[in-house]
């Protein structure tokens, strides 16, 4: 049921959001998004206690996880910016995220042949924070390029009204790339601790996975702290935050890749 | 021989303290790095209006301002805005509602709650406890009077004025008057009447120039840039544009300021440039004070778009001086005004308009919104206006005047105000030749910037006269 009901209350968020046009609608909006979140902790917590270890156990379900983690970074995100302009767009693509994992995902959890230790499980939940949290930051400077253009052209219509301002669009850009900065300075740490005391083999600094890893993080790092770099304004730091987008996705296909350390989620 | 003082910048606050030394008959230069002096402050005429670049008025009760004002000899141009214009609006649920300006008009007000209104009320009954940190102005106002009203009416004015979010100033710093009547009265409320009461009993000192009510606004019929241009009149040559300072040097007993043209060596400094900009150039003279108060300060980006109307592409405008849009109306419900709020000009001053023309100035902060070319600017304000307006298309300006400001007010954080008093005991020790002025150094307004250049100018020349003795 869960399936079928997880994308359905996303996605009904998502279209109040975008329709919430008083504190009446948006206080709906909130509670459903609210519901949604419960819901799909519930269902975290349930898979966690059928198989008996730690629920991300494979490629949907770590889908599902990073749906669920940028859903919530998000109403943490707006709520700090004091504007939810950007929860139509970005719960619809949870609510899209969450339809994949929900259609492809074992209905029936399947354990892992090995559980995963504490710093595994430490490694796995930070790189689901962290891609979630990069993913947000990515859409949020995507938004802010569409606005900005929105303007200069002159076009003052659907997306205008809806979206904050440039400034808090940028300033939720980089509250995100922050969240995902702290997020990969955990997760990366410790995947490459484990490396190290495991002997992993085949694990390189040189390898694309890992260079691509440490790449996104030094991208979103820059783009948090944009706000302290002489000559990287807004503009240039949305434009880092949306091409940041594209590494992630190739980072993300090169882990689904077989290789010798690492065997994705 | 006279002694040299050189004037580092020429907007209102370097002007000022320049013409209080050549009324001493100083010997003072000025360097300006524009190609104009007045800083955020002038006009610009464009197709029969009038259009401020800044501040667009002054309180006429304000007495540096009038004092400066007189010594130029132009108190018979002041004018006085029109008296019909005193009505302020807020954005409030998609439209625009008039800010109440008495009791009546606050107890049948739509614009707070009755909880909200209640909260107000209650202000004088709950004695305000003097904290030990000094809090932000949207914790003091949260305590004092409710979120709800502090966040709509506290969150537009702060926005109207320093063009920033509560929770950004201290409120001691930015608002030392406020934050005294809750400490002196334990109340803003009580402290306000009583302080009222006491000024109709003692009944201050006349102003010098029109007998103008301290509460009217004014300018001139040319705008503030006749006061710039009568300040740079008075101190002639000694401006001078397009100099930029490039460093600060102390040798010895003078200073040697490098400029872009060369070397200027001077008795006495007045630093009267931006807060970073003075805060540079005191590190590489190498005075000894710790420098956080000017390098820790945050000023924000204003853009101020100016558009004229034929008064037939208006007939929506309303009465009064303009409207405010508080920060909870940000566009977060529904549509709003992406403006921090409008001055509807040609109603305070029709003289700045040509007949059957109106006007009006929309503010933006932010260096996002700062570079969209003209074009856009000037059509996000005409469809700003458009909205607040009720107007069905937006209206369609015929004169248009684009102003970019950047660093340009200083946002006062809390223990903004005594790291910088710190700051200039420690500079009167180390440098009692040198002296600050501008709006990071006592507050943002117009009489304010001019009060700080004034006293630096005076705090220097005496100096400068007991060392001669």
């Amino acid at each position: 049921m869960m399936a079928v009901l997880l994308p359905a209350v996303y996605a009904t968020s998502a279209a109040l959001f975008a329709g919430a046009v008083d504190a009446d609608r948006e206080r709906a909006a909130r509670w459903t998004l609210r519901v949604a979140l419960v819901l799909h902790a519930a269902d975290i917590v349930l898979r966690a206690l059928r198989v008996q270890e730690f629920p991300i156990v494979d490629l949907w379900t770590t889908v599902s996880a990073t749906a669920f983690s940028t859903a919530l970074l998000w109403s943490l995100v707006a709520r700090g910016a004091r504007h939810s302009g950007s929860g139509g767009i970005l719960l619809a693509l949870v609510a899209f995220v969450q339809f994949l994992a929900s259609s492809f995902v074992e209905l029936e959890p399947v354990a892992r042949a090995v559980p995963l230790d504490t710093l595994r499980i430490v490694h796995v939940a930070m790189s689901v924070v962290a891609v979630s949290a990069l993913v947000l930051s990515g859409l949020h400077g995507v938004l802010w390029l569409t606005l900005f253009r929105e303007m200069r052209n002159r076009r003052f219509g659907f997306l205008f009204q809806r979206l904050p301002d440039l400034d808090v669009l940028s300033r939720m850009t980089r509250r995100a790339a922050l969240a995902g900065f702290l997020g990969l300075t955990v997760g990366l740490n410790v995947g490459i601790a484990l490396a190290h005391s495991l002997k992993s083999p085949g694990f390189d600094y040189r390898h694309p996975e890992v260079l691509l890893s440490l790449l996104l993080w030094v991208h979103f790092g820059v783009v948090a702290f944009s706000q302290l770099i002489p000559g990287l304004g807004a503009r240039r730091a949305s434009f880092a935050a949306a091409g940041g987008l594209v590494v992630l996705l190739l980072s993300l296909f090169l882990m689904l890749l077989p290789n010798p350390f690492h065997v994705g989620a | 021989m006279r002694r040299r003082t050189i004037v580092i910048g020429a907007g209102l606050a370097g002007l000022a303290a320049a013409f209080e030394l050549h009324l001493a008959a100083q010997n003072v230069v000025v360097l300006e790095a524009s190609d104009r002096p007045g800083g955020v402050v002038g006009s610009r005429a464009v197709g029969g209006f009038v259009f401020e670049r800044g501040p667009h008025s002054v309180l006429a009760g304000a007495a540096h301002f009038r004092q400066l004002v007189e010594d130029l000899g132009l108190s018979s141009r002041l004018v006085r805005a029109d008296p019909a214009s005193h009505t302020r609006w807020l954005w409030r649920h998609r439209a625009l509602h008039p800010l109440p300006a008495s009791l009546p008009s606050f107890v049948k007000t739509d614009l707070l709650t009755w909880s909200g209104k209640r909260r107000v009320a209650s202000e004088p009954l709950r004695r305000f406890a003097v904290p030990d940190v000094e809090p932000t102005l949207g914790a003091f106002l949260d305590e004092r009077i409710g979120a709800e009203a502090s966040r709509l009416f506290g969150g537009a004015f702060v926005r109207g004025v320093y063009a920033a979010d509560l929770d950004e100033l201290g409120a001691r710093s930015a608002f030392p008057g406020m934050w005294g009547l809750a400490v002196e009265h334990g109340s803003i409320l009580r402290g306000a009447v009583l302080r009222s009461v006491a000024r109709a009993i003692r009944r201050p000192e006349p102003l010098p120039g029109p007998a103008f009510p301290r509460s009217a606004l004014v300018s001139f019929p040319r705008g503030l840039q006749e006061l710039v241009d009568m300040l740079a009149r008075a101190i002639g040559p000694a401006l001078r544009l397009n100099a930029t300072v490039q460093g600060l040097e102390r040798n010895d007993d003078h200073w040697l300021v490098r400029t872009n043209s060369g070397g200027l060596a001077g008795d006495a400094v007045v630093l009267a440039a931006h807060a970073h900009t003075t805060s540079e150039l005191l590190a590489s003279a190498r005075v000894d004070v710790d420098l956080a108060a000017l390098r820790t300060i945050r000023e924000g980006d204003v853009t101020v778009v100016s558009l004229g109307f034929d008064a037939a592409e208006l007939p929506a405008l309303r009465e009064g001086f303009g409207y405010l849009v508080p920060p909870v109306e940000d566009g977060r419900f529904a549509p709003a005004p992406r403006a921090l709020g409008s001055i509807f000009t040609s109603n305070l001053f029709p003289q700045h308009a040509p007949a059957g023309g109106r006007s009006i100035a929309s503010f933006y902060r932010g260096a996002d919104v700062r570079q969209l070319p003209e074009g856009a600017l000037i059509a996000l304000a005409e469809a700003d206006l458009g909205l607040a307006l009720g107007t069905a298309q937006p209206p369609r300006a015929c004169a248009v005047h684009v102003e970019r400001w950047t660093d340009v007010i200083p946002r006062y954080a809390p223990g903004h105000d005594l790291a910088l008093a710190q700051l200039e005991v420690d500079l009167a020790v180390v440098a009692p030749d040198l002296a600050l002025a501008g709006s990071h150094v006592g507050g943002v307004s117009v009489d304010q910037v001019i009060a700080t250049g004034r006293a630096a100018a005076r705090a220097l020349h005496v100096r400068l006269q007991e060392e001669r003795a």
